[in-house]
């Protein structure tokens, strides 16, 4: 049971700090555009909550794959804008492999895809 | 929030408000009434302890902790400065006498107080520094100023903390004896300096909290 949620909690951890560098790979978003992005491209399958998104910008923040840069969005108002780094691109690349290969792993498996 | 210091702090609250901000503003162009869209972001915006428990977890403490980074370590430095250029002043400008200098017995005093005037002019530079560096650490005006102010704290503790104990345990009655003289002494070394000092210490208070 213990075992089963690490690997849950570990796959949304992981899933979370893909699905963040690859919108801001794109463009420099903040924190709400990147929740608002991630839930409309995924038709609301993908929620993040103030507490899953936050910490993972921060952890990013600190282990050098984004900055942050405070600046007025198109109303004027100062938000907190990420953009990906060079050592962000560097984890992206790999990161992307490593899912597309697990998802061809599980659907050799399991067939998720033609479920 | 959570054991962060203020900088990381004041960033978080700011960047959690817009993002409330932004979900509230988000509701209302969906047709709901500003109470409505309120209540409704509130409610459905997250587990703040679970917000709590995984922002400390993004943020673990490493090496030193913040109050070592922003007030002792640039304190320590703006300490080491100011004595630093003191030794330096004073081994240049003082050399031992000549005995044929004995007549020019004037001169110690001269040069003590022209070591002392450049000493003191350095002053607001070593403030400046030692504020600057806990100010790139993060550290708030507060810590700033005390950080500022340091050789000047240091010199305060020792003047009436180390000489009043000498009067007890060494018996030392110099300052009971000639009061005038420790009253003297507490302006030049730490009164003065530390004028000095904050004086370059201001601008640096006066700068932003760094991260915004």
């Amino acid at each position: 049971m213990n075992a089963t949620k690490k690997i849950e909690s570990k796959i949304a951890r992981g899933s979370t700090e893909l699905a963040i560098l690859a919108l801001v790979a794109e463009e420099p978003l903040y924190g709400f555009e990147i929740a608002k992005a991630i839930e409309e491209r995924t038709n609301g399958s993908l929620r993040f909550t103030l507490a899953s998104l936050y910490p993972m910008l921060y952890e990013l923040e600190r282990r050098g794959y984004i900055r942050g840069q405070w600046r007025p969005n198109a109303a004027g108002r100062d938000r907190r804008y990420y953009r990906l780094t060079a050592a962000g691109r560097r984890k992206l690349a790999p990161l992307r492999r490593e899912w597309r290969l697990f998802f061809w792993a599980l659907d050799r498996l399991a067939g998720v895809n033609r479920a | 929030m959570c054991e962060l210091d203020a900088q990381k702090r004041e960033r978080l609250v700011s960047e959690l408000a817009a993002h409330l901000e932004d979900a509230c503003e988000a509701r209302v162009a969906e047709g709901l009434s500003d109470e409505e869209a309120v209540q409704e972001t509130l409610q459905s915006s997250t587990d703040w302890p679970e917000l709590r428990r995984r922002i400390r977890r993004a943020n673990p403490q490493r090496g030193f902790n913040d109050r070592t980074r922003q007030v002792w370590i640039p304190g320590l430095v703006s300490l080491i400065l100011a004595n630093a250029v003191l030794m330096f002043f004073g081994g240049v400008a003082l050399k031992p006498l000549p005995v044929t200098y004995q007549p020019l017995s004037w001169y110690p005093g001269v040069a003590l107080i022209l070591i002392y005037m450049r000493w003191i002019a350095l002053q607001p530079l070593t403030g400046a520094i030692g504020a600057y560096l806990s100010y790139r650490a993060g550290g708030d005006r507060g810590s700033r100023v005390i950080v500022g102010l340091f050789p000047s704290v240091v010199m305060f503790a020792l003047w009436f903390g180390l000489i009043p104990i000498s009067e007890i345990f060494a018996r030392n009655r110099f300052v009971l004896e000639h009061p005038i003289y420790f009253a003297a002494g507490a302006i030049s070394w730490i009164l003065v300096p530390g004028m000095a000092l904050f004086l370059g210490t201001i601008p640096v208070v006066c700068m932003p909290m760094r991260g915004r």
